[in-house]
């Protein structure tokens, strides 16, 4: 077999907006505990998942995102008390629309990962990565650079 | 029915005088053709020039933005304008003690350019009458009347709130919801694949001019800066391209998720005729089966995604295996 | 210059014989069965015939709504700055004497006491074939404002429909050029000339608006504080759909988008109808309200314009009287001034 070097495999883009007291303490646990897992996430930590505007994705799929991750703690665990919840209509509404305007839904993941679920937060990134790998590239949205 | 208008600028004129009104917001003959703009009653005169009609399609409740607070002012709603003014109190957009509702039950409007293409050509249109099925013109001397049911707006077809839900007064008689299923055009566009619905929205998102009109005749977008003007930071490029296009009409939909109800002005405004309807429609008919939620009708409610209920659907939340 | 006769049949032949070798812009039917103004691949797709008006003018011909000024770039050199490559020729066919006549203004605004080049390199690309006014629309009054039916001001060539074909009358030395060679033509016969001349005084009489606009601009300053002006613009929401549709309305913004490597400085459309248009960086806004904008907009158009270019900044095509939301007339609103209270 010769070696193919023209052949790239599609590595995904993918931005996870992590929750400071729930996912991202538990992102941080399993870089701590030493887990394996994709490294196409980017994460930039907000204090809470309720925290994260809808134009946060959008502009994520514009500047390059072919995947969206929205990590937040699980319900009634808010820190905020209730921010997750708001971020949960919000997500789900998004989601409804995005899918309504012929953008697979599925490029927006939303998920509960607590501070102590390293593990959890390693597996989500495993599904979320391979999910939007099948999906390709993302060219929906994408700004186009003029120069 | 022009008794309807005689009765409207009747109760019009005594709130004017009783209540000690600015004004008044109500309908007046356009200035060209058959249709209908707002008008500011403020004296005797004016209430002569205030018209009622299927041709009042204006959701006047936008012209509130404007109030100055000393001011208490007046303005004619009907249905779906009755229920923006509910969404406001219920975002403390509106000060309910500095307005004085004037209810008109409404059984549709009807499309002024569609009308005029009906009708001869002529140097003088006047609307003599209206009912359920017709509307009467004389033009030029000439007696002819249109069937309203090929005039009509698609979205009164399906009102479910013809009466207003809220007023001081109401003109006409009560009425009952519309029959027609009111998202039978958002689940046949859903019988389309992801492709096809994307290169349908592609082709309205180029079309965008980011002209903003939408935005401006709605009477529920009201932020002193909106967002996709702000410089810092700017969500939407200056350019008007097909994804800063998609992102605005995006950014628009879910900023009225759960609160449009649905008069259509959006696309009425829009010089490009994109379907705005239909994306805002999508999204009340989310709030409905996710959230049994829908805008504009309690005045002590919580607009939706101000609000949330514990057992909230979450099928599309990940979880890992551990 | 001459006039110059093409058979109904050998219309479009004629036509894509004119636009060969260019970008072809013109008025479209969409699958809504709206009139759209976009690049179209045939002539066959033009919408010619009918009194149809496209929503949007033709100005985007010559002014796009994003506009590419020059780019740069930061190379291992440093930093350079490039100028855009030229257009391809494009040529318009099918608009009207009103749009041709708000593509002349903007000739002169954007060449007069200013240095736009490029303005004027792409300009010179771009070839106008309009169709004369047979059936003036309720709405316009070109005729108030120094334009009228068969205006030829802003065109290269003006078709203007006859019996059995059309008057194809040479506006320019670009007309001229595109005419050379073109086999299907023929000398206009005397019938033909009356004919057209017949139609469109036919047409100018038909039109319904008029405006009284002689010494306007003077008048209007005199109203200026008037308490006309709270009226008329109390129903206005500030959309801006006036601004994106008027054939002479030409206010940009500019913006740069730019990475590390690279980028463009861009010219937009832009509306003096949002609040956003005049505030100052301080926050400071010199026109706060709708009253404001909107009088100033009247102002730009008939007052001022007119005192610099000796034109009224209006060519009356009437897209703003049909597509504002609220039905402000400008032509009611100017003619209203003169009964204003000062």
């Amino acid at each position: 077999m010769s070696d193919d070097t023209s052949c790239e495999v599609f590595e995904p883009n993918i931005v996870a907006f992590l929750c400071n007291w729930c996912s991202y303490a538990g992102a941080d646990l399993a870089g701590t505990s030493r887990l394996q897992y994709p490294a196409n996430v980017r994460v930039i930590r907000v204090m809470c998942s309720g925290r994260v505007n809808p134009m946060f994705v959008i502009n994520a799929f514009m500047e390059g995102a072919d995947g969206v991750l929205i990590g937040g703690c699980h319900p009634a665990d808010c820190h905020y008390d209730q921010g997750n919840y708001f971020a949960r209509r919000r997500m789900a509404l998004l989601r409804d629309l995005l899918e309504f305007i012929g953008i697979d839904p599925k490029r927006l993941s939303v998920t509960w990962v607590s501070a102590s679920e390293g593990g959890n937060f390693a597996e989500v990134v495993r599904s979320v990565t391979e999910q939007v790998k099948i999906l390709g590239p993302m060219q929906q949205l994408r700004r186009e650079k003029k120069w | 029915m022009v008794e309807l208008q005689e009765k409207l600028r009747g109760v019009v004129a005594d709130l004017l005088e009783n209540e000690k009104l600015s004004y008044v917001i109500g309908y007046q003959a356009a200035s060209f053709g058959v249709g209908t703009r707002p008008l500011f009653i403020r004296s005797k005169e004016d209430v002569k020039k205030l018209v009622f009609s299927p041709l009042c399609s204006a959701n006047l409740v936008r012209y509130l933005k404007y109030r100055k607070p000393e001011e208490s002012v007046g303005v004619v709603v009907k249905g779906c304008d009755s229920r923006a003014v509910v969404q406001l109190i219920q975002e403390s957009g509106v000060n309910r003690e500095k307005v004085k509702l004037i209810g008109v039950s409404c059984a549709g409007v009807v499309e002024a350019e569609k009308v005029q293409n009906m009708l001869p050509e002529g140097s003088s249109f006047e609307l003599v009458g209206f009912d359920e099925k017709k509307l009467d013109f004389v033009v030029d001397n000439k007696k002819i009347s249109v069937n309203r049911s090929e005039v009509s707006l698609e979205r009164c077809s399906c009102c479910e709130y013809q009466t207003p839900v809220v007023y001081d007064v109401l003109v006409g008689e009560k009425r009952d919801a519309a029959e027609k299923y009111r998202y039978s055009e958002v689940e046949d566009f859903e019988k389309h694949s992801l492709e096809e619905r994307w290169e349908f929205w592609t082709a309205q998102f180029e079309k965008c001019i980011r002209c903003y009109a939408c935005r401006n005749a709605c009477p529920l977008c009201y932020c002193p800066q909106c967002m996709a003007e702000l410089l810092e930071p700017q969500w939407l490029l200056r350019s008007v391209d097909s994804s800063e296009c998609g992102g605005w009409n995006i950014m628009r939909a879910m900023h009225l998720a759960g609160r449009c109800i649905g008069c259509g002005e959006c696309e009425r405004a829009c010089p490009v005729d994109i379907p705005l309807m239909l994306l805002n429609k999508k999204l009340e008919k989310s709030c409905l089966s996710r959230f049994d939620h829908k805008a504009g009708l309690d005045p002590k409610g919580k607009p939706v995604l101000a609000a949330f209920n514990p057992n909230d659907p979450e099928e599309f939340v990940m979880s890992g295996e551990c | 210059m001459k006039e110059l006769f093409i058979c109904t049949k050998d219309l479009e032949q004629f036509l894509n014989f004119c636009c060969r070798d260019a970008k072809l812009l013109g008025p479209v039917r969409d699958n809504q069965g709206v009139v759209r103004f976009c690049q179209a691949s045939s002539v066959s797709e033009l919408v010619l015939e009918d009194a149809a008006k496209s929503n949007m003018s033709a100005k985007k011909a010559v002014l796009a709504q994003t506009e590419v000024l020059f780019s740069f770039a930061n190379g291992d050199d440093g930093p350079s700055v490039s100028d855009v490559e030229e257009k391809d020729r494009v040529v318009v066919v099918g608009l009207r004497p009103c749009d041709a006549r708000g593509i002349w203004e903007l000739d002169r605004v954007f060449s007069e006491n200013v240095d736009e080049g490029l303005y004027a390199r792409r300009r010179k690309n771009v070839a106008l074939i309009g169709m004369s006014c047979i059936k003036p629309d309720v709405t316009c009054f070109c005729s108030s404002v120094g334009g009228s039916p068969g205006g030829q001001q802003g065109l290269d060539l003006l078709l203007s429909k006859v019996d059995d074909g059309f008057v194809v009358s040479i506006c320019s030395d670009v007309g001229e050029k595109l005419v050379t060679e073109a086999s299907m033509i023929s000398d206009a016969l005397k019938e033909a000339l009356n004919k057209r001349d017949e139609t469109l005084k036919n047409a100018e009489e038909s039109i319904k608006k008029s405006v009284k606009t002689q010494g306007v601009e003077k008048h209007l300053e005199s109203v200026f504080n008037s308490k006309y002006w709270e009226k008329v613009s109390e129903s206005c929401i500030g959309c801006g759909v006036c601004t994106f549709v008027c054939p002479t309305c030409y206010c940009f913004d500019m913006q740069d988008e730019s990475d590390r490597q690279g980028g463009v400085r861009l010219r937009i459309w832009d509306s003096c109808m949002y609040p956003e248009y005049s505030v100052h960086a301080s926050g400071y806004n010199p026109r706060p309200d709708r009253l404001n904008r909107l009088r100033n907009r009247v102002f730009h158009k008939f007052v001022w314009m007119k005192n610099e270019y000796d034109f009224f900044g209006c060519t009356g095509c009437g897209r703003c009287v049909r597509l504002c939301p609220v039905n402000i007339d400008i032509a009611e609103l100017v003619n209203g001034c003169w009964e204003a209270k000062k």
